[in-house]
């Protein structure tokens, strides 16, 4: 039976070429502390997909940070995907998957696309 | 806290009832998802005597939380109606692969608890682990399941193998994937 995933070489993973998906705020409202206090971090998901065949998509979570006076997401999760990197002629395992798409990641501005598509999803 | 595992056929009538007014509380009122239901009850073509059901109750009696197992050799919510998320593979269809819907723990009379969140994190948990052995219990290997695609974070905090089966589908603006939830913690 199939595992469902999509295995790459890390040649593969550094060559990807992602197209945004969606991005959202998380919606599970204020979290409030028994003190009174309300969590006020902005957090959310952004979700990229490939256009080849099989369709590559992964996810990840970020947190809106201040950085020299803009607001800026920050990529605060490991990646999420149906990719799984090989090395060799063996499956490298999720935890290395996840380290080598992150590292993909944060070489890409993702930045802009997710911040645009949080302003205009949520500005309505 | 109480967890409860059956059949339709074995599970208690009142609680099996009690149990689809929660999905009810849950999936339409909270959620807002378009589902079918009748008299206050979220019931669908899935709920056959040879459903498999977890059920989570407080120490009054109130359902907080419930899952639904699915053989996937039987008709089942993934490959009836939405297929198109398994990226192009063909939809499983085996005894020891079974499928994980209507997974929910609000717990509504928890104060400490927003009655937003589908999830609160112990509950979760617990629910969680007791669909997977109940699953695994009845000759399941693995799990599919579609979700929100915040289920996914969830199976990660709880530390369980999970990875997509495909891209999400945006459905009323939300994402919606298919997820493979992996039994066997060396599985690939």
């Amino acid at each position: 039976m199939s595992t469902g995933y999509v295995r790459l070489n890390l040649t593969d993973v550094q060559q990807l070429c992602m197209l945004h998906l969606i991005s959202g705020v998380d919606e599970d409202g204020p979290l409030i502390a028994q003190d009174g206090a309300v969590a006020t971090a902005i957090t959310g998901y952004t979700e990229w997909i490939t256009d080849g065949t099989p369709p590559l998509t992964i996810g990840w979570d970020w947190q809106m940070l201040a950085v020299a006076d803009r607001i800026h997401p920050q990529r605060v999760s490991q990646p999420r995907s149906n990719v799984m990197l090989v090395e060799g002629d063996a499956d490298a395992g999720p935890e290395r998957t996840e380290a080598a798409l992150g590292e993909h990641i944060d070489g890409m501005d993702w930045q802009s696309q997710t911040h645009q598509h949080i302003l205009m999803r949520y500005s309505s | 806290m109480q967890l409860v595992s059956g059949k339709t056929t074995t599970l208690p009538q009142a609680l099996y009832s009690k149990t689809a007014q929660y999905r009810y509380k849950v999936f339409i009122e909270t959620l807002g998802w378009q589902l079918e239901t009748r008299n206050g009850e979220e019931l669908d073509q899935f709920d056959r005597p040879d459903t498999l059901y977890v059920v989570a109750q407080d120490d009054a009696g109130n359902v907080n939380g419930c899952a639904r197992l699915l053989p996937t050799n039987r008709p089942y919510l993934l490959g009836e109606v939405f297929p198109e998320l398994m990226n192009g593979a063909p939809v499983p269809c085996s005894e020891d692969v079974w499928e994980l819907s209507r997974f929910a723990s609000v717990d509504f009379n928890a104060s400490t608890t927003s009655a937003l969140s589908q999830f609160s994190s112990e509950l979760t948990m617990k629910i969680l682990h007791e669909a997977i052995a109940c699953a695994a219990a009845h000759g399941a290997k693995r799990l599919i399941t579609v979700s929100p695609i915040g289920i996914e974070r969830l199976l990660r905090r709880t530390g369980v193998h999970a990875h997509r089966a495909g891209p999400p589908m945006i459905i009323d603006g939300h994402p919606i994937f298919a997820c493979w939830i992996e039994l066997d913690p060396t599985g690939a």
